[in-house]
């Protein structure tokens, strides 16, 4: 399995909103010990389609790809060029694949990686395909409020492609996958579909009680649900996975969780009991990049030499819908 | 009692003497999204209690949490 990644070409640091917000609560200082981000690439101008091409370029070429050989295009995203076409067949286009291929969106935020694995593995075990282009692209931070510092000062836009093959198969793990819908209204942008299409109305700005502003045009996350949520899902989907796939948690060489803050992700390390030096926590210069955060995170921990061909590792998605879901995977 | 309290006040950040039973969350400067995360985080680690949204809301003293640390 080959991941390559793309990061959106602004950074956002917090020296700079430190200034912009002029709030000793949101310092500089304040918001890298809240977050443990220290900065994040935010797009410019760029689309989620510009991205996706950014990632995959990067994939053929850092890895000697054969483009004609891909066969099949998933592509996560929540925030898609266009309501239609899909944003993949548009990828498909500027990427120069073949037209005799599939190629299909899935709307999903932080488990896309870890749903995204499980749909290629589907479309590989039963040969409708045998190299699948898995690419997770996403830019939130064009559904964000400048003057929300909740949201701010965590997402990131950045893209990440993988290429899935029929090889890999024997490297798959099983899944464990959930969904509970009834927490929608925890991390959602109001408007903009056919619920509540965009007007006046919407665009409406409000200051909520913690002095962060936003209209339903953007995006809206309830912090303390979203971090419970965390803590009641996450511990028992790790026993599952463990449990279904067979292993112990001492043989798992690196646990790669979803990259939502530093601060999320130490408090379900020790939770877990999981020791320090197998639980990847690399947030400083990405922030939370929604589905691209776990194939970012497995790249660069590759990249670092903390893992390596034939490692054991867990990956573990959770978040908007709610949803969640985990594997354990062998590099 | 006083543990818990000062529990309480290291988890937000706050002035211990700022934290009795009958402290109103809400009037605490420290009592942002932050703070309640933070709060939400002891009562998992110590207590192995998982607040829902609504149990989360209807927080209004320090009572409450108290509540919650048995």
């Amino acid at each position: 399995m080959k991941t390559s990644f793309f990061l959106a070409s602004e950074a956002l640091s917090n020296q700079f909103l430190g200034e912009e917000y002029n709030d000793p609560k949101w310092s500089a200082s304040k918001i890298y010990r809240k977050t443990g981000i220290r900065s994040r690439p935010v797009v410019k101008n760029e689309l989620v389609s510009d991205l996706a091409v950014g990632a995959a370029e990067r994939l053929f070429n850092e890895h000697g790809i054969d483009r004609s050989t891909v066969d099949f295009l998933l592509l996560c995203t929540q925030s898609p060029d266009y309501f239609l076409p899909t944003t993949a067949c548009l990828v498909q286009d500027r990427l120069g694949l073949r037209t005799s291929i599939g190629a299909l969106d899935f709307n999903l935020g932080c488990t896309g990686f870890i749903y995204g694995l499980s749909l290629a593995q589907g479309l590989l075990c039963v040969g409708t395909a045998s190299k699948v282009l898995l690419i997770m692209s996403e830019t939130y931070t064009r559904h964000i409020h400048p003057l929300d510092k909740s949201t701010r000062t965590i997402f990131g836009d950045a893209a990440a492609a993988t290429l899935v093959e029929k090889e890999d198969l024997p490297r798959f793990g099983k899944f464990v996958l959930g969904t509970d819908g009834s927490g929608g209204p925890n991390l959602i942008v109001p408007s903009g579909g056919m619920a509540r299409p965009r007007s006046a109305e919407t665009a409406k700005e409000e200051t909520d009680e913690a002095g962060n502003v936003r209209s339903m045009d953007n995006l809206y996350m309830n912090g303390p649900e979203i971090f419970s949520f965390t803590l009641r899902a996450v511990p028992d989907m790790i026993r599952q996975t463990l449990e279904k796939n067979e292993v112990s948690a001492e043989e798992i060489d690196l646990y790669v969780f979803h990259q939502a803050n530093r601060f999320i992700l130490e408090n379900l390390r020790d939770r877990l009991e999981i020791p320090e030096e197998r639980f990847y926590i690399d947030v400083e210069e990405t922030g939370n990049t929604v589905s691209a955060t776990i194939p970012i995170a497995l790249r660069n921990a590759l990249d670092k030499g903390l893992v390596h061909k034939d490692s054991k590792v867990l990956l573990a998605g959770f978040g908007v819908g709610y949803s969640w879901g985990a594997t354990v995977l062998r590099l | 009692m006083e543990e818990k309290l000062a529990l309480i006040a290291d988890a937000l950040d706050a002035e211990k003497e700022l934290i009795h039973p009958q402290t109103i969350l809400e009037e605490l400067e420290e009592w942002d999204s932050m703070g309640v995360i933070a709060v939400i985080s002891m009562l998992d680690k110590k207590y192995k209690v998982q607040l829902k949204a609504d149990q989360i809301k209807a927080l209004k003293t320090v009572a409450h949490i108290l509540g919650y640390m048995q």
